[in-house]
């Protein structure tokens, strides 16, 4: 769209008094933005970027080069704010330059070797109703979505792909089909792409193939099968975030997948933390004796507020010394500290047992470890909360941003903004992302970093029975003083990588850059190949090391901790913060809650949406209540069969009613058709 | 727990919209339980602002058609029940939330939609020139699977027609297994029979079965929660 267009049509805007303006898309900015929209405010959300959710963004595989080669480059230098305001007003410009990435290092471990003919062949009927998936044409196209300083460019780009496809492999005149007929071609290829093997139409080739070295052109042919996130965490299943989905009913927006597995590294090895009941029980690892020691600890700490006398003499001190004091083995201490409770050894006690606690409530709300793992990566999430925002009338804008705020000198508050066009637009509050706010305002401001690296890996960390798991994976610090370093390894059933591939992230506080505080953690774990493309080598039990196939480190600014008072702002100029170091997002979304009760003390936080069909009358009214079942604790009381068959009856019912039920085909498939694996023995 | 949060525990069912406070809540009681449906499919419906996405929804789910409804405010998706192949099957259909005004559709938008429909307006040649713009958010962000219906609309205003038949036929035929209609929300012409075109598209491609996808770590919603087997909830445990 022609920045012209987008001026004209934020005309419409600018007349509308009392809009809150939101600046950045990142999750508590798009909560936020839900609230206000749905309880009736005008939202107008804008970005400079072209993607949603800013730092908490996923991106496929040419979108992070793309976003790489953004951070690498110098940004322009902030811009003197000349702008034209009125008498009894003053100016506030914004930064224009984003800092909140540093430290950007890509290394590329696979083999750059060309893609072999047979593959083409595959892709022939994907690529036909598509511009084609060569690496060049793909990357020339995100890098004209980035910045959209030349529209015309991108239309070019435009025009001249579909000339190519036209003329590309397998597609043209051949796949020409009058109306009413599909192209058998289509079917061959369907769900194909799902399996493991690279399976190629042509009976030829069909024999099983051995595990193919995967090559960089292979990635970057694929890389929109990538989703990669650059803020690593996972969700709780009891925790803010998730709570606040159910709650507003945007959790509709979004699927998940269960984390399967809780893993450390200790003595060199990858090993399986038990957390469940049936973990516990069922691990190799631990001693009959331990098992019991542990068993009785964690159902200590589920209620431990009822138990004041074990720990209340331990209040100062750190919860590391008060494990000591519990008949604990070190292993034992080892796995609470680093993977159940997730805490540094120096927090207080009552912290250490409330992260325990927190643990062991959320297991087996959904799965067998307490985490779940959105659909398509964390960077979905955000833009969840936008699409309800917009739904109750939020305005969404790409590629634009704000220039600077435009002060009442009496009030000191904000009255209005102008954006990158030079336009005016009347607001009544303004809620900014930290990184948008010029040094100025930000004197005091004293920010962490948090050090990230993201893998593309050829195999699991810890094989299993089944290649689709996705693990969690507490390492300890690899040397006295460095720090804890969290690790997600992603399988591609998460629609995050390529079939063939895992994708490993990897979190800690910064000490110093990502490279400096993670490399030593990546080569601990995982094989780096000293030429491109070198196998994978054999660990001590024969099991293979999986090999990094490409990796990125980045330092991402870490203001969570951040005092609003640190900022020198106007009180109707609210801040959010950007991604926290923790797993969970409840920083986020406990700030989103605070902010708006700051903007509207008088509305509810994102009450449930109203199904759809309530929306827009159609005459029968409103569907009927449910069957009425409370949310019970799932341990407390199983559904007896007949519950559960009287629940499925009335599911049919409310089927027939064409109302209500929102549910993906897939949800079914799962509730009522596969049953549940037995836990891992 | 908040009695705000009133979950459903039945299996596939949703909305705990029904609890919210703001809407009278009516029952309704059926004599006999009718067959569920077969297939619960999503359907996304894209195109440049103003072709008449929500008009052409809103025609096949509720045969209603508004002349004065300028942007979409409000509508997230609609539900409409159809019988083909001897298969029930629930539609899902999404419309865009207005976000196209500006250029900014989310990619979450795309994903999971079985079928998508991409709308442009025969009498605005603008409309048409997008197309290969949201050809390239579907390449980058939609299933390969979902199936493709390229629908020319506004065929009422024939008079003002700007793009041929021949021209949209042309763009669709580089187009492995794209769809072409041309289609008016305001009179109903055509209609339905474009939106079961799709959705029989689809259900030629589906397995006769639900596809045995991994069983130990299924796709999940938040709502409702799926069952936990018993193993897992000890009683001496409270919660694993």
């Amino acid at each position: 769209m022609y920045p012209k267009q987008i001026a004209t049509s934020l005309d419409n805007v600018i007349t509308i008094r009392n809009v809150n303006i939101f600046l950045k898309l990142g999750l508590s900015e798009s909560v936020i933005a839900a609230a206000c929209s749905r309880v009736g405010q005008r939202v107008l959300h804008v970005d400079r970027r072209s993607y949603y959710a800013g730092n908490w963004a996923s991106f496929t595989f040419n979108g992070l080069l793309s976003w790489i080669e953004e951070y690498k480059q110098a940004g322009p230098s902030d811009e003197a704010a000349q702008e034209k305001v009125e008498e009894g007003e003053e100016a506030l410009a914004l930064s224009s330059l984003d800092t909140s990435i540093t430290n950007v290092e890509v290394f590329c471990y696979a083999s750059e070797e060309p893609e072999e003919v047979e593959e083409g062949v595959k892709d022939g009927a994907a690529a036909a109703w598509s511009v084609p998936q060569t690496p060049d044409s793909e990357g020339e196209v995100e890098r004209c979505l980035l910045e959209s300083s030349s529209v015309e460019e991108e239309e070019a780009v435009l025009a001249g792909d579909e000339v190519a496809q036209a003329s590309g492999p397998d597609a043209g005149a051949e796949e020409t089909q009058p109306e009413g007929e599909v192209p058998p071609q289509a079917y061959e290829t369907q769900g194909e792409w799902q399996d493991e093997q690279q399976a190629s139409p042509s009976p030829a080739e069909s024999q099983p193939e051995p595990k193919k070295q995967i090559t960089y052109t292979k990635i970057v042919k694929e890389g929109r099968r990538f989703n990669i996130d650059l803020v690593s965490k996972l969700m709780y299943s009891r925790g803010s975030l998730v709570d606040l989905l159910i709650k507003s009913n945007v959790s509709r927006y979004a699927e998940f997948k269960n984390v399967t597995r809780i893993l450390t590294y200790r003595n060199g090895k990858v090993e399986q933390v038990p957390c469940s009941r049936a973990d516990v029980f069922g691990s190799k690892q631990l001693t009959v004796v331990e098992k019991r020691m542990l068993m009785k600890f964690l159902t200590f700490c589920l209620d431990f507020e009822q138990h004041p006398e074990e720990y209340q003499d331990f209040s100062v001190h750190s919860f590391w010394d008060f494990l000591l004091t519990k008949k604990l083995t070190e292993n034992l201490r080892h796995f609470i500290l680093h993977s159940i409770a997730m805490v540094t050894p120096d927090v207080c006690t009552v912290e250490g047992l409330r992260a325990t606690q927190h643990f062991l409530r959320c297991l087996g709300r959904y799965g067998n470890t307490p985490f779940l793992f959105p659909l398509y990566g964390l960077g979905e999430i955000p833009q969840c909360f936008c699409r309800m925002c917009a739904v109750f009338g939020g305005i969404y804008c790409l590629r634009q941003s704000v220039r600077c705020l435009v002060l009442d000198k009496e009030s000191g508050k904000c009255k209005a903004v102008i954006d990158s066009n030079g336009q005016r637009i009347s607001c009544s509050h303004f809620v900014v992302e930290d990184g948008y706010i010029g040094l100025d305002q930000r004197k005091n401001v004293d920010s962490r970093q948090i050090s990230r690296a993201v893998l593309i890996t050829d195999r699991s960390i810890l094989p299993s029975d089944s290649e689709q798991q996705i693990s969690l994976v507490t390492v300890p610090p690899v040397e006295p003083g460095s720090p804890v370093v969290r690790m997600v390894e992603l399988c591609s059933s998460t629609m995050t990588c390529m079939p063939g591939t895992y994708l490993v992230h990897l979190t800690c506080s910064s000490s110093g850059s990502a490279r400096e505080d993670l490399a030593p953690v990546v080569s601990r774990l995982f094989c780096i190949p000293v030429s491109p493309g070198e196998e994978s080598k054999e660990g001590e039990e024969g099991s293979e090391v999986p090999s990094v196939l490409w990796a990125l480190y980045f330092n991402m600014r870490d203001t969570s901790a951040v005092d609003r008072s640190s900022y020198d702002l106007p009180s109707n100029v609210h801040v959010c913060t950007s991604p926290d170091a923790a797993l969970g997002s409840d920083h986020a979304i406990k700030l989103a809650e605070a902010v708006f009760r700051q903007l509207l003390p008088e509305e509810e936080f994102c009450p449930p949406a109203p199904n759809p069909e309530d929306i827009i009358y159609d005459g029968e009214g409103p569907q009927g209540e449910g069957p009425g079942f409370e949310e019970a604790d799932p341990a407390e009381a199983l559904p007896s069969q007949g519950e559960v068959e009287s629940a499925e009856r009335q599911e049919e019912a409310e089927d027939a009613g064409e109302t209500g039920d929102v549910a993906k085909q897939e949800t079914v498939a799962v509730a009522e058709n596969e049953p549940r694996p037995a836990s891992e023995e | 727990m908040d009695s705000r949060y009133e979950i459903q525990r039945r299996a596939g069912g949703g909305g705990s919209a029904n609890a919210s406070p703001a809407l009278g809540a009516q029952s309704r009681r059926r004599k006999m339980p009718p067959r569920p449906a077969d297939y619960k499919l999503q359907i996304i419906i894209i195109g440049s602002r103003g072709v008449g996405k929500t008009s052409l929804m809103e025609r096949f789910t509720d045969d209603t058609f508004c002349e004065a409804c300028k942007s979409t405010v409000g509508v997230d998706f609609k539900i409409k029940t159809v019988e083909l192949r001897g298969k029930k099957i629930r539609l899902q259909i999404w419309d865009t939330a207005g976000q196209e005004r500006f250029n900014s559709i989310t990619s979450a938008y795309y994903r999971g939609a079985k079928g998508i429909v991409l709308v442009y307006d025969i009498t605005k040649q603008e409309t048409f020139d997008d197309l290969p713009k949201w050809m390239k958010m579907i390449d980058k962000y939609a299933s390969e699977e979902a199936e493709l219906l390229l629908v020319g609309n506004k065929l009422d205003c024939e008079s003002d027609r700007i793009i041929t038949k021949q021209t949209a036929e042309r763009f669709v035929s580089r187009i492995s297994g794209m769809r072409f209609c041309e289609a008016s929300a305001k009179d109903n012409f055509n209609v339905d029979e474009c939106f079961l075109k799709l959705v029989d598209d689809i259900l030629a491609k589906m397995p006769l079965e639900i596809p045995n996808k991994d069983l130990s770590n299924s796709i999940l919603s938040l709502q409702p929660e799926p069952e936990v087997p018993p193993e897992l909830n000890p009683p001496r445990m409270r919660c694993c």
